[in-house]
C-alpha cells in the first residue's frame, strides 16, 4: 500500500501559493476539499442556533428584561424564537450526525473515535502542543485527535440538550408523537433536574465555543494550512508529503476517481 | 341493624332534599368530572338507588390536613358526603367511637363488606424498624393498611404523603416512609396528590365511583386526568403577564401589587400538574398564586425534595463545597474558560515557543510507520 | 385492678394511646403515649431557612399555619428583620381566625359527642327544643320546624342502619345525662358548625390562598400585596369587605351558638367542674400584639406563669428554663453535656436519636415503667406545665388583663361559682369558649386597621432587606413564639452558611400529652386523669372527656431534632 502514497494527484485543485510563504519549505502542496458544504452548513447553523438559543434560553431562565406593556408579548416571542431555533438546531445536528456515516473520510465517526493506538499518541502530542511544550501541532488534514474527541463529546452533550429540551416541550404540550418517545423520562429523572441539566449545558456550550475559537486561531496561526479559512471555503492547503494514505484515497474519491493501485 | 335497604335517594328525600336540588348537585359533579350531560340520568340513578357504600378513612403518618381539607368540602357539602352519600364508618378525627369500639369497626368492615368498601388513606406508611413509627391500637400502620386495602374495592390515597410518602419521605427519610401503592403493592389505588388534596377533586372521584363503579381515567401516576392532566402554568390567571414578560422581581414591588407573574420568585407553576387554578380552594375563594405566593408544585411526585428550594427556579447543585446555584456554576465555567484562553494566548505571545523551520512539518511519531521510514 | 387501654383516642389530631389503671371505679394512674413519629426537624436540616415555614407548617394540618408563623418569627428573629405593620395585622388575622375556627370545630365536632347522645336526640320534642334554644340565644335558626328537620335527618340516618361516623359511639352510656332536647339542639348545632367552619375559614383562602396550609407567609412579611387601586392585588377594598363580613359572622356564630351552648351544657354536668384538674401549673408565652410584637405588654393574651393554682402571683417566663426530658420517650441523647437535673436539654441545644424500644406489634400493653411514647417531656424549671386556652385565661386573669378578667368573672357569676372551678375539665371548655369570643371581637379591629392603612396608601407588607441570602451573617440563631389554639408554641432555629443547621419545635401538646420525666413527674394528661371515676371499663367515656378537653394534637407533639446540635449557644430571647 506504500505505493499509493507515492503517487501524487494529477492536478491540484488550485495552484498552491505555498512557495511564496517564507516559513514553508518549497514543495508540492494540494488544496484539499476537507469540509464538505453540508458539514459547513451544519457547523454555521449550529453556531447561529447556539447563539440564539443561549440568549433566549437564558432569558427564559431569568427574564432580565421586564415587559412594560401587554403588547410586547416579550416572553411569548422569546419562547417562540427559542422553540423554532431548537427545531433548526435539531435539523443541523441531524445533518452532522448523518455525516458521521455518510460524510467523507474527515467527517466520519471512524476517523474521530480514538480507537487506534496512533490516535492516542497523537493526542498526547497535541496535549504537549497546547501546553506549549511541542512547538507545532501534529500535521493532520482533518481534525486532530484531541479536537475529534472533544467534538464528539460536545455532540453527545448536544444530544442531551435536545432530549432534555424535548422533555420540557412535551411537559407542556403532551403531544401524541413525543409522549411515547420522551414521556417516560421525567419518571426516571425529575423534571427539575432535567431543567437544571438543560440550563447548565448552555454554559458548557459557550465555554466550549470560547476555547474552540481560541484553539482554532492558535493552530491556524502556527501551522499555516488555512484552518480558519477552511470552515468558510472548505479547503485546506496541505503539503503533499503530509498526506496520509487515507487522505489520498479521500481526495481521489472527492474527484470521482477510483483509488489508484 | 344493617339489614335495611334504604337508598340514598330515600334518605335524601327523608331529609327534605328535593329532586331539583339533587339534579343541581349531580350536574355540578358532572361538571367537575367534565362528563357530558347525557350522564346526568346515570349519575342521578346511581345516587338515588344505591345503598350507601361504606368508606373507611385511615390516617397514618399524617398531619390531618387532608382530613381537614375534606371537612371544607362545599360541593357536595361535607355533611352530605359524610351522612348521605356514603356511610363514613371509620375516621379517627371525627368518628364517635374510640379505642376497641373503633378497632372493631375496621374488622367488621373488612369481613362484612369485603370487596365492596372504599378505603381512603391519609399519610405515609413507615416501613423502617418493622413499622414501629406508627401504631394504632397496638398494630402497625402497615399491618392495618394491608388488611384494609387488600379487602377493599378501591383505595384512594389522598395527599402527598399517601401518594408517595410526601414530606415524611423527604431526605433523609428517617422512618422509611412510603406511599400506599409502594407499601401495599398490588392493590387498586387512585392517587389524589396535593398538600393537602383538594376536596373538590376527591369528592368528584367518589361520586364517579358511586355512579360508574369504576375509577375515572388516570395518568401514569394513577391520578385522575381531569384533575392532574394539565400544568398549572397553562391554567394560571397570571399567564398573560408571563407571556408579556411582566414579572414580580421583589416581594411587594409594583408588579406584585399588579398581580404580575411570580416566575422569578420561584413559582413552580410551569412544573406542576394540578387543576388548582380552575377549582381553587375553600368554595372557589382563592388559591396560592392568587394570594401572591408562588406555587410549590405540591401535587407533583416527591415534590418536597424535587421542587425545593421553593424560592429558586432550579435546584441547588451539590458537591461544590457549599450548595451552588446553577447560574453561579455557569458563570464560574464561563469565567474559567475566558481566563484560561487569555492566559494561554498571553503566554504564547509573551514567550513564544521557538520553532525551527524544519520542525514545522514534523509528523507525530507513528508507531505503525516509523518502522518503514528508512525506505 | 384493671388496665384500661384507649387506642386510638379518636376525635383528636394524630395518634394517641392512653393506658390507665382502674381501681374501685376510679383511675389510680394513667400513661399517655404518642404512637407516631415522622422526624420533621431531621428533614429540615440543610434547607433554605426562608422556606422552613412551608415545611414546618406540615407539622400539623389541624393547627395549620401556627407552625408557619412560629417558623417565620424564628428566622426573622435570627436575621433581625422588622416586619411591616400590615404583615403583622395579616398574621394576626390569619392566626386569630384559626383560633376561633379551631375552637368551634373542637367543641362541636371533636368534643361534643362526649357529652351529647346523638341517639337520644330522637326522643326530643322539637317544640320544646325550640323554646329552649330561644331562651338561651338570639340565634335565628331556632324554630320547631327547623329542629324537626334536623331530627328527621338524624332519624333517616339511624333508620338506614348505616350510622356512618356515629356508628361506634358509646350511645346510651349512663354518663350521658342531658335531657333529649339539649341533645337535639346540640346535634343541630353540630351540623350548623360543620357548615359554618368551612365558610368562615375562607378568610384563610383570601389571605393565604387555601386552608389547610395557607401559603402566603414570607420571611420578612407576607405575600398578600395590598393596593387600593389594583384589582389584581390580594388585599383590596373589595376583599376587605368580604373579610369584614366573615369576621362579623364569626362573632355572631360564637355569640349565638358557641357561648350559649357551653353555658347550657356545662351546668348539667356540674361534677366535671371538679374533675380533670391536673397539674395546676400554667404557662403562656402570650401573643397577638396590635403594636410591637417584641413587647409582651401589648399582647392580647399576656405572657406569664401561674404555679400551683396560685392566682395571686404571675411569674415571668424565662425561656432558658425550658428543657425536654427523654427518660420515658423512645429517644436517646448522646452522652453527657448540658443535662439539667431532670435529665432534660434546652431545645436550642436539643438533640435526639429516635430509638424504639417498646414491645413488638401487635401488642396489648406498653411497658410503662420503661420508655413508652414518641413524645418528649418538656419541663419548665424542672416542673411539668399545662398550656392552652385555660393557661392563657388563667394567666390573663391572674395578670388582671381587663378583657379577660371581665369575661371570666361574667361567666363565674352566671354559674355562681368560685374561680377554682376553672381548674377542671369543664374549665378548659369554658376557657376555650371565652377565648374564642375575645378573639372574635378582636378580629374586626384588625380588618379595620388594614382597611385604614389601605385607604391611606400605607401598603408596605414586606421588608426586603434580608431576602437575599448574601445579606445574612454566616451564622445566626433565633426563636419564634406563638400562642397557638392549643397553647404555647416555640420554634428554635440555627442558621449557618445560608442553611438550617438545627431546628427544634416545642409544641403545646408536647407539654400537655408528654410522658413522665426522669423524676417520674406526670405530664398534664396523666395528672388530669387521676381520680376520674369510670362507670364502664369497656366504654371509658370519662377518659375521653378529660383528654378531649385538652384538644390533643399529637402530630404536632412528636419531635426529634438532629444530632448535630450540640455546641450551640442558647439563642437570644426577645
Amino acid at each position: 500500500m506504500h505505493a499509493s502514497k507515492l503517487e501524487l494527484p494529477q492536478t491540484p485543485l488550485r495552484q498552491p501559493r505555498m512557495e511564496s510563504h517564507p516559513r514553508l519549505r518549497v514543495g508540492p502542496a494540494v488544496a484539499v476539499y476537507v469540509w464538505q458544504y453540508p458539514l459547513r452548513v451544519a457547523h454555521w447553523g449550529l453556531v447561529l442556533c447556539i447563539g440564539i438559543l443561549s440568549f433566549t434560553g437564558y432569558y427564559i431562565h431569568d427574564p432580565f428584561i421586564i415587559g412594560q406593556s401587554n403588547t410586547y408579548f416579550l416572553m411569548g416571542w422569546i419562547r417562540f424564537v427559542h422553540e423554532v431555533a431548537a427545531m433548526l438546531f435539531m435539523a443541523f445536528l441531524l445533518i452532522r450526525f448523518y455525516l458521521f456515516y455518510g460524510g467523507d473520510r474527515w467527517a466520519r465517526l471512524g476517523a474521530m473515535l480514538p480507537l487506534k493506538r496512533k490516535q492516542w499518541t497523537e493526542m498526547w502530542e497535541m496535549v504537549k502542543f497546547y501546553f506549549l511544550v511541542r512547538p507545532t501541532p501534529v500535521p493532520k488534514v482533518g481534525h486532530n485527535a484531541i479536537a475529534s474527541v472533544s467534538y464528539l463529546g460536545i455532540y453527545l452533550l448536544m444530544l442531551v440538550e435536545v432530549i432534555t429540551g424535548l422533555v420540557m416541550f412535551n411537559w407542556l404540550s403532551h403531544g401524541p408523537v413525543l409522549t411515547p418517545l420522551v414521556g417516560w423520562i421525567p419518571r426516571l429523572f425529575n423534571i427539575q433536574n432535567i431543567r437544571l441539566v438543560h440550563f447548565l449545558l448552555l454554559f458548557v456550550f459557550i465555554a466550549f465555543g470560547i476555547i474552540h475559537v481560541h484553539m482554532c486561531l492558535t493552530v491556524s496561526g502556527v501551522e499555516k494550512r488555512g484552518l480558519m479559512d477552511s470552515i468558510f471555503t472548505g479547503y485546506k492547503i496541505i503539503p503533499v508529503e503530509e498526506l496520509e494514505e487515507d487522505d489520498h484515497q479521500a481526495i481521489a474519491a472527492s474527484r470521482g476517481e477510483g483509488v489508484k493501485k | 341493624m344493617l339489614a335495611t335497604d334504604t337508598t340514598l335517594g330515600q334518605s335524601l328525600a327523608n331529609r327534605g332534599v328535593s329532586r331539583r336540588q339533587l339534579v343541581k348537585f349531580c350536574t355540578a359533579m358532572l361538571g367537575t368530572l367534565a362528563l357530558p350531560d347525557r350522564y346526568l340520568a346515570q349519575t342521578m340513578a346511581a345516587v338515588t338507588k344505591a345503598r350507601k357504600p361504606v368508606l373507611v378513612w385511615l390516617p397514618f403518618q399524617d398531619c390531618t390536613g387532608c382530613s381537614e381539607s375534606m371537612l371544607r368540602s362545599s360541593h357536595p357539602d361535607v355533611a352530605d358526603v359524610v351522612l348521605d352519600l356514603l356511610s363514613w364508618e371509620y375516621h379517627e378525627v371525627v368518628m364517635a367511637g374510640a379505642g376497641d369500639a373503633a378497632n372493631k369497626v375496621l374488622d367488621r368492615v373488612a369481613k362484612e363488606e369485603k370487596g365492596k368498601y372504599i378505603v381512603v388513606v391519609e399519610g405515609a406508611i413507615p416501613t423502617a424498624d418493622d413499622g414501629m413509627y406508627c401504631t394504632i391500637g397496638g398494630r402497625t400502620a402497615l399491618d392495618i393498611a394491608t388488611q384494609m386495602c387488600s379487602n377493599a374495592a378501591a383505595t384512594i390515597a389522598v395527599g402527598a404523603c399517601a401518594f408517595d410518602g410526601g414530606l415524611v419521605r423527604s431526605s433523609p427519610n428517617p422512618t422509611g416512609a412510603l406511599g400506599v401503592h409502594e407499601a401495599v403493592p398490588g392493590i387498586k389505588v387512585i392517587n389524589m396528590s396535593g398538600c393537602p388534596h383538594n376536596p373538590v377533586n376527591t369528592a368528584a372521584v367518589l361520586v364517579h365511583y358511586l355512579t360508574f363503579h369504576d375509577l375515572p381515567d388516570l395518568d401514569q401516576y394513577n391520578r385522575p386526568l381531569f384533575a392532574y392532566g394539565r400544568i398549572i402554568h397553562d391554567q394560571c390567571e397570571r399567564r398573560a403577564h408571563f407571556d408579556a414578560g411582566r414579572f414580580v422581581t421583589e416581594w411587594g414591588d409594583d408588579g406584585h401589587k399588579k398581580g404580575w407573574c411570580l416566575y422569578k420568585m420561584g413559582c413552580k407553576g410551569p412544573e406542576a400538574n394540578f387543576n388548582c387554578p380552575i377549582v381553587q380552594w375553600n368554595d372557589h375563594t382563592s388559591w396560592p398564586i392568587r394570594a401572591g405566593h408562588g406555587c410549590i408544585a405540591c401535587a407533583s411526585p416527591r415534590f418536597w425534595d424535587n421542587m425545593s428550594p421553593f424560592y429558586d427556579r432550579l435546584p441547588m447543585v451539590h458537591g461544590f463545597g457549599v450548595e451552588a446555584s446553577a447560574s453561579h456554576i455557569g458563570a464560574g465555567l464561563l469565567g474559567s474558560a475566558l481566563v484560561g484562553v487569555t492566559i494561554h494566548g498571553l503566554v504564547r505571545t509573551i514567550k513564544p515557543v521557538p520553532y525551527p523551520v524544519e520542525a514545522i512539518n514534523t509528523p507525530a511519531p507513528n508507531p505503525e510507520t516509523t518502522a518503514g521510514k528508512e525506505n | 385492678m384493671a388496665r384500661i387501654v384507649v387506642d386510638p383516642v379518636s376525635r383528636i389530631e394524630g395518634h394517641l394511646r392512653i393506658e390507665a389503671n382502674l381501681e374501685g371505679g376510679k383511675l389510680t394512674d394513667a400513661w399517655s403515649s404518642g404512637t407516631m413519629f415522622r422526624g420533621i426537624e431531621m428533614i429540615l436540616k440543610g434547607r433554605d431557612p426562608r422556606e422552613a415555614w412551608i415545611w414546618a407548617q406540615r407539622i400539623c394540618g389541624v393547627c395549620t399555619m401556627v407552625h408557619a408563623i412560629a417558623s417565620v418569627r424564628a428566622v426573622e428573629d435570627a436575621l433581625k428583620i422588622d416586619v411591616p405593620e400590615n404583615a403583622k395585622l395579616v398574621r394576626n388575622l390569619i392566626a386569630g381566625a384559626q383560633m376561633v375556627q379551631d375552637h368551634v370545630v373542637h367543641f362541636y365536632h371533636l368534643h361534643a359527642l362526649d357529652w351529647v347522645d346523638v341517639a337520644a336526640a330522637l326522643k326530643a320534642d322539637p317544640a320544646r327544643t325550640s323554646s329552649l334554644a330561644q331562651s338561651i340565644s338570639n340565634c335565628e335558626k331556632s324554630s320547631a320546624i327547623y329542629f324537626k328537620g334536623v331530627q328527621s335527618r338524624v332519624k333517616a340516618v339511624v333508620d338506614s342502619g348505616q350510622l356512618s361516623l356515629f356508628a361506634s359511639g358509646y350511645w346510651g352510656h349512663p354518663a350521658y345525662t342531658l335531657p333529649p332536647e339539649v341533645n337535639l339542639m346540640a346535634v343541630a348545632h353540630y351540623l350548623e358548625a360543620l357548615a359554618w367552619q368551612k365558610d368562615f375559614i375562607r378568610i384563610h383562602a383570601v389571605l393565604g390562598g387555601k386552608n389547610p396550609h395557607p401559603q402566603s407567609f414570607l420571611v420578612g412579611g407576607m405575600s398578600t400585596a395590598m393596593d387600593p387601586n389594583e384589582p389584581a392585588a390580594v388585599i383590596t377594598p373589595e376583599r376587605i369587605i368580604f373579610m369584614r363580613d366573615l369576621v362579623r359572622g364569626a362573632l355572631k356564630f360564637v355569640n349565638d351558638y358557641y357561648i350559649p351552648d357551653v353555658l347550657a351544657i356545662a351546668p348539667l354536668y356540674k361534677d366535671w367542674f371538679t374533675r380533670g384538674e391536673g397539674l395546676g401549673n400554667f404557662l403562656a408565652y402570650g401573643d397577638y400584639s396590635s403594636g410591637d410584637q417584641s413587647d409582651p405588654k401589648t399582647f392580647l393574651f399576656p405572657r406569664g406563669i401561674v404555679m400551683g393554682r396560685d392566682l395571686s402571683r404571675v411569674l415571668p417566663v424565662d425561656p432558658h428554663k425550658i428543657t425536654e426530658s427523654v427518660a420515658h420517650s423512645w429517644y436517646e441523647y448522646s452522652s453527657g453535656g448540658n443535662l439539667d437535673e431532670t435529665g432534660g436539654k434546652h431545645p436550642a441545644i436539643g438533640e435526639t436519636f429516635p430509638k424504639y424500644s417498646g414491645p413488638k406489634a401487635p401488642f396489648d400493653h406498653l411497658d410503662v415503667d420503661a420508655k413508652y411514647s414518641w413524645l418528649k417531656a418538656p419541663r419548665y424549671d424542672g416542673k411539668p406545665m399545662e398550656v392552652g386556652p385555660l393557661a392563657r385565661m388563667v394567666v390573663g386573669y391572674a395578670s388582671g388583663k381587663k378583657e379577660i378578667k371581665d369575661s371570666i368573672d361574667g361567666v363565674l357569676k352566671a354559674l355562681n361559682a368560685p374561680p377554682t372551678v376553672l381548674f377542671s375539665t369543664l374549665g378548659r371548655i369554658a376557657a376555650r369558649a371565652l377565648e374564642s369570643q375575645l378573639m372574635a371581637r378582636q378580629l374586626e379591629s384588625w380588618v379595620n386597621q388594614l382597611d385604614d392603612n389601605l385607604a391611606h396608601g400605607k401598603t408596605a407588607i414586606f421588608n426586603p432587606v434580608r431576602w437575599d441570602p448574601s445579606s445574612w451573617p454566616n451564622s445566626a440563631s433565633g426563636v419564634g413564639f406563638h400562642e397557638a389554639p392549643r397553647g404555647a408554641l416555640g420554634h428554635w432555629v440555627e442558621i449557618e452558611g445560608k442553611a438550617i443547621k438545627n431546628y427544634q419545635a416545642v409544641v403545646p401538646t408536647t407539654w400537655n400529652a408528654g410522658p413522665r420525666d426522669s423524676k417520674g413527674q406526670r405530664g398534664a394528661y396523666e395528672a388530669a386523669l387521676l381520680n376520674t371515676p369510670v362507670a364502664d371499663p369497656n366504654r371509658p367515656l370519662e377518659i375521653l372527656r378529660t383528654i378531649h378537653s385538652f384538644d390533643p394534637c399529637i402530630a404536632c407533639a412528636v419531635h426529634v431534632v438532629d444530632a448535630q446540635g450540640r455546641e450551640y449557644t442558647i439563642p437570644r430571647i426577645p
